[in-house]
């Protein structure tokens, strides 16, 4: 399917979502929750409050869907409310977990989904990743992510963080600088 | 480092991110400065190890969970909001509604100027019945306090009669007044508060509760 064809479908969605349709709003779900996924983690950097993040941005997408501009770009709207949750919800400086918003997980359901491979691998990328944005101030991290990880343009970074162009610029420049000079210094000690 | 602002345009150097001009003056200097040069070919390099370290792809664990704890979510939100419909009137949410906060604004404001407006007529009908009873040719109808209302005509009288006789002026005509404005010569009886209030503080003074009581400039203890 192409960019266009899913640009065109999640418009229609959008409004049958509108419409209160909840199986419409079930697709878009799982059309864009691989993406919402990715990028909460590579900020909040926990399975669980990844999770959280993205339940939390569907759930507001749907509180506020009325509002919702159909021809406005899904994916850029997902980026804008999980980054804004971050921040708001203070993982930004403190990366504690938030008040659980969904039910306990069924034991069995919970033994079923995590298979340790997938565990380990989310837990080693986690892992690097806050070893080498320790000290990143969470505006960087931000515009890093989603224009060098998440691969943005740096007109819809700009759009997605409200910082203006040469803001996003300084802050991108400032951050691959910190995480190069982090990464030097971690090869230095464990040589 | 000597060249901070060229540095900053090294970590600049992808696709869209420097400008034109600014891609053409970073080559120009690139091409002059050697210091520069090998900053950016250690950028180049190091570029790569951090890519590697923090690009990986982490992987969602349970997407069928995750899709149906937001449906189920958004269920629950739909099921309140239809009770919520059902069950009618929620004060809390009237209250908070733009229209209703409008309305109290507007009421607040409306009442404020009727106590406004009553205060100004009071004190100006105050001084125009003062002008009136010194002047030779006055008429009851030429009073603004004629449009107060009864209760308040009285009052407003009743005030002035006690500010004419302190000043130690004639009160008759202000009697004749009165008649005019239909109004009891009974309530024109005037009402020195601050007399009132120093009797009932001398009479609680020398009241039983206390054993002292001054007899002029003497302080003497009441005999049980």
């Amino acid at each position: 399917m192409t960019n266009s064809n899913t640009h065109n479908n999640d418009a229609e969605l959008i409004k049958a979502c509108q419409a209160n349709d909840h199986e419409a709003f079930r697709l878009l779900v799982q059309r864009h929750q691989a993406t919402a996924f990715r990028f909460a983690f590579r900020l909040a950097c926990e399975n669980a409050d990844a999770e959280d993040l993205c339940q939390m941005a569907f759930i507001r997408i749907w509180n506020y869907r009325q509002k919702l501009q159909p021809e406005a770009r899904f994916s850029t709207l997902l980026y804008t409310i999980i980054s804004r949750l971050w921040i708001d919800t203070g993982r930004s400086k403190k990366h504690r977990a938030l008040t659980r918003h969904v039910e306990p997980l069924n034991d069995q359901l919970a033994s079923n989904e995590l298979s340790p491979e997938m565990l380990s691998l989310n837990s080693d990328l986690a892992e690097r990743i806050k070893r080498l944005s320790k000290k990143l101030p969470p505006r960087q991290l931000l515009v890093f992510t989603l224009r060098d990880l998440e691969d943005l343009s740096i007109n819809e970074v700009v759009r997605i963080t409200g910082i203006s162009t040469a803001g996003v610029k300084t802050n991108l420049s400032l951050a691959r600088r910190k995480l190069r000079e982090r990464l030097k210094a971690i090869t230095e000690v464990s040589l | 480092m000597k060249h901070r602002k060229w540095i900053r345009s090294i970590y600049l150097l992808r696709n869209d991110e420097l400008s034109r001009e600014e891609q053409r003056a970073l080559d120009v200097h690139l091409n002059s400065c050697e210091s520069c040069r090998a900053v950016y070919e250690n950028i180049q390099m190091d570029w790569v190890s951090v890519m590697g370290e923090m690009s990986a792809q982490p992987e969602l664990s349970n997407p069928d969970l995750m899709t149906h704890n937001i449906l189920s979510k958004i269920e629950t939100i739909t099921a309140a909001v239809v009770q919520e419909k059902t069950t009618g009137f929620s004060l809390w949410d009237f209250m908070f509604q733009p229209r209703t906060r409008v309305t109290l604004q507007l009421a607040t404001l409306a009442l404020l100027a009727v106590f406004l407006v009553e205060q100004i007529q009071v004190t100006s009908s105050l001084r125009d019945l003062e002008m009136q009873l010194h002047s030779e040719s006055y008429k009851a109808s030429h009073a603004r306090v004629s449009f107060l209302p009864k209760a308040l005509k009285s009052r407003v009288i009743v005030s002035l009669k006690g500010r004419l006789e302190k000043r130690g002026l004639p009160v008759g005509k202000l009697e004749q007044f009165s008649g005019a404005l239909e109004i009891d010569a009974s309530q024109l009886e005037f009402q020195d508060f601050n007399k009132q209030r120093t009797r009932l503080s001398e009479k609680w003074f020398h009241g039983r509760s206390n054993p002292w009581f001054f007899k002029g400039q003497k302080q003497i203890r009441r005999q049980p």
